[in-house]
């Protein structure tokens, strides 16, 4: 029986204009590949890779063998004389509960009360994630106290991000993460150094939870960066980005004033909580007009490779005109299959001012160039 | 958490070993490694049914305001 | 949980730690439903009778501080945990024995036993008559008939013996093929200490020969069948949900898939089985009186399918997540439409 060489239903192949992905979405790996590979991988999926080789011309055999190896290597690959009985992935992505995530801004000069009532209407709508950003330097004691708030709450991750303070050291910082941990992340912004500090944690992110310094600042105009190293190449992601925007998504951002959005960067507000529930205000018309807007309708994006493992930003866009544009912090140019700075592009000076962002846009230029 | 090994369980009476399923003669298990894990935090009572729930990671970044991906890479 | 009176409940039987065997998200689906259901964490406690009319067809069951009605009941999921009526919080072997003898009180407990029983079984028998996933009462089969019953029914199987010394695996070995052994009923689990056993299937050859006594205690040994993979398949209400298992890659996983390294995981991937070998699994299923289960099988180096074995209430999870089934869903939707009598 003739034998067919298929990837494997959770290696994902994905063609972008110039080059190809594989996303094998068990190892949480990207692999780079060009376009002729992706197209070879097409026709042995539906074809005998015997029959696939004899269209070959003879001089390319070395090629061939040389990309069959790579597959093999890497384990995307398997031999069968059955490719009918290994479907794909059935593409669906579905969650019982209507918001999963959730950025929270907290002033705790103004008391907790505020932050007490988001917390308890997110705990009721059953949200699974949160990002809480403390704006007000607080002390290790105070943090230590609002560490264990949160984590009473039925949140099964959280990210904390405070305000560095030189009291905030490994030995301070650790005992709450080793206390709480479902905080997955303790961030120091503002601080003098970019520096992580991980500790094992069995059942969390790559088994671990981690205590960052980071130099920048928390403020919503830092967000929407695109890169590389943000790429994820889970069944989860690839499943959400195919379906739905992978970031706005099931979203819901409560600011310091109980401001109400779908995302802390964006303006338009759904009302304050002190006056309508996160619950009411999720139902308004409009706040999950983004939601649909997959990486397959976003321009450019759409002939990117990396559209399913990239994050997305309909917050920050090339063209504040176009809500399709391509996130403006991204570098990539798909049709070049280069990357380069976003911030010198002079296609985007337009939209960097029109959001406000000169000055980050400066900072950024003066790290990068140290 | 933990590394799984197949283990030669030492019986030394042959009595023992007469009265076991051949199975048992090559054993696997795992140490745990983190113990503590199993009682305090990791895990916590569910307030809507009645059961436990576990600590679990977002399968996305919230925000993007930090690339923490970065500074982690950068340790390694 | 329960507000006055509450019609077409579900009622789930799973263990206060279920958490991680995908109760939990079941759940979620069920609140996303607006499906009522009472857990029964199974670990902790029980149900109690308070009153029966065999006449009028009546009997109320008590769950915690809540009674409800048999008959408002709709839909039963077995999961785990012993299934039995609450006893009362006393001891009836001294009361007895204050009132009669120490003899008497001995044969009392033995009977309020048998009372206690006949009572549980035949109210868990009425509550399993409704639409139900899986059955207390037939949580584990007997290894060796299914194998045999499979042979019947025209499954392949691997060669079986049950074998008590080592002059018979020596005879064994004259034969070509490698040979396995595993347990009968089910490998042993269980933590000790820091330590997490967990009786796995193992080759024969990996036995260390001084071990090996002239006589043992009888033990399955199997022919090791070479594959190209595994198959996992969960059959929920005759649907088979089926995920081939790669893991010949990595010598660690090669006797068994669950012996997996963190770094390179094995490959779960979606299957689709032969029509005619899904209709053989189902009437095997039928013939056990199950109507859910989870298949092992092993598709050979021969291209054949072997038939290893089927746990009654078997995970369904593991097959779930890496096939993107969403058998959390599925499962819940079919609780809740059996809500709507």
């Amino acid at each position: 029986m003739s034998k067919y060489c298929i990837l494997f239903a959770d290696c994902i192949p994905v063609r972008g204009s110039r080059k190809s992905v594989i996303s094998d979405l068990t190892r949480s790996k990207t692999y780079m590949i060009p376009n002729s590979l992706y197209d070879l991988i097409i026709q042995l999926s539906e074809n005998p890779i015997d029959k696939v080789k004899g269209t070959i011309p003879e001089s390319q055999y070395p090629v061939f063998e040389q990309y069959i190896k790579f597959l093999e290597d890497r384990e995307l690959v398997f031999y069968t004389s059955h490719p009918e009985r290994f479907p794909a992935l059935k593409e669906q992505y579905e969650e019982p509960f209507e918001i999963s995530n959730a950025i929270v801004r907290v002033d705790t000069s103004q008391g907790e009360a505020l932050m007490e009532t988001t917390l308890e209407q997110l705990e009721q709508l059953r949200c699974k994630h949160l990002q809480i950003i403390l704006e007000q330097a607080l002390s290790i004691v105070e943090l230590e106290a609002i560490a264990a708030k949160i984590t009473d709450y039925q949140f099964r991750s959280v990210e904390l991000d405070v305000p560095y303070h030189e009291s905030f050291t490994d030995e301070s910082c650790m005992p709450i993460l080793k206390n709480n941990r479902k905080i997955q992340n303790l961030v120091l912004y503002n601080a003098k150094e970019d520096r992580c500090v991980t500790q094992a944690n069995f059942r969390t992110l790559e088994g671990m939870s981690n205590l960052f310094y980071i130099t920048s600042g928390a403020q919503d105009l830092n967000c929407g960066q695109i890169h590389r190293n943000l790429f994820l190449s889970s069944m989860e992601f690839v499943m959400e980005s195919k379906l739905k925007n992978n970031c706005l998504n099931r979203k819901v951002s409560v600011d310091s004033q109980g401001v109400i959005r779908n995302c802390p960067s964006m303006s338009e507000s759904f009302g304050n909580i002190t006056e309508t529930s996160i619950s009411e205000a999720i139902e308004k018309p409009g706040f999950k007009k983004l939601w649909d807007i997959t990486k397959d309708k976003v321009n450019v994006c759409k002939d990117c490779e990396f559209r399913y493992v990239c994050t997305d930003c309909r917050a920050y866009v090339e063209d504040p005109a176009d809500i399709h544009s391509k996130p403006l912090k991204c570098g990539y140019d798909p049709y070049k299959g280069e990357w380069s700075d976003w911030t010198s592009n002079p296609l985007k000076q337009k939209a960097i001012e029109f959001y406000g962002m000169q000055e980050l846009v400066q900072v950024q230029e003066t790290s990068t160039s140290q | 958490m933990a590394e799984g090994k197949y283990s030669t369980v030492e019986y030394s009476e042959s009595d023992t070993l007469a009265s076991l399923p051949l199975y048992y003669l090559r054993l696997y298990y795992m140490d745990i490694l983190f113990q503590e894990d199993k009682d305090n935090q990791l895990y916590s009572e569910c307030k809507f049914n009645r059961g436990i729930t576990y600590a679990t990671p977002c399968h996305k970044h919230i925000s993007t305001r930090f690339n923490l991906t970065k500074c982690l890479k950068s340790k390694e | 949980m329960f507000g006055e009176k509450t019609s077409n409940v579900i009622i789930i039987f799973c263990q206060y730690t279920s958490a991680t065997d995908g109760i939990e998200q079941v759940l979620h689906w069920l609140d996303h439903l607006q499906a009522p259901y009472l857990r029964v964490n199974c670990d902790k406690e029980r149900l109690s009778l308070e009153y029966l009319d065999l006449a009028n067809d009546q009997i109320v069951l008590r769950h915690n501080e809540s009674t409800f009605d048999l008959a408002d009941v709709s839909a039963v999921w077995y999961w785990r945990g012993g299934v039995s009526l609450a006893v009362p919080q006393y001891d009836p072997s001294s009361i007895v024995q204050e009132i009669f003898s120490e003899d008497f009180g001995r044969e009392a407990v033995k009977n309020i036993g048998m009372e206690q029983r006949t009572i549980a079984s035949y109210v868990f028998g009425k509550l399993f008559k409704k639409p139900h996933i899986n059955d207390p009462y037939r949580t584990s089969v007997n290894k060796l008939q299914v194998l045999e019953i499979a042979q019947e029914i025209g499954l392949k199987v691997p060669k079986t013996y049950l074998l008590s010394s080592s002059k018979q695996i020596a005879e064994l070995a004259g034969e070509s093929s490698d040979y396995i052994t595993k347990a009968a009923h089910e490998g042993i689990m269980t933590t000790i200490g820091r330590r997490f056993y967990n009786g796995l299937t193992a080759n024969l050859a990996d036995i260390e020969s001084t071990l090996l006594n002239e006589k043992f205690h009888p033990s399955l040994v199997q022919q090791c069948i070479e594959k190209q993979y595994e198959i996992r398949s969960y059959c929920f209400m005759d649907e088979f949900y089926s995920m081939a298992i790669f893991s010949q890659n990595d010598d660690t996983t090669k006797t068994d898939f669950r012996a997996f390294t963190q770094d390179c995981p094995n490959r779960y991937v979606p299957y689709k089985l032969p029509k005619e070998i899904e209709e053989k699994l189902l009437r095997l299923i039928k013939r056990l009186g199950l109507n859910c289960g989870s298949f092992d099988l092993i598709y050979s180096a021969e291209d054949e399918y072997q038939f290893l074995e089927v746990n009654p209430v078997g995970q369904w999870m593991m097959t779930s997540v890496p096939c993107n089934y969403y058998l959390e869903k599925r499962t819940a939707l079919w609780l809740k439409e059996n809500t709507v009598q």
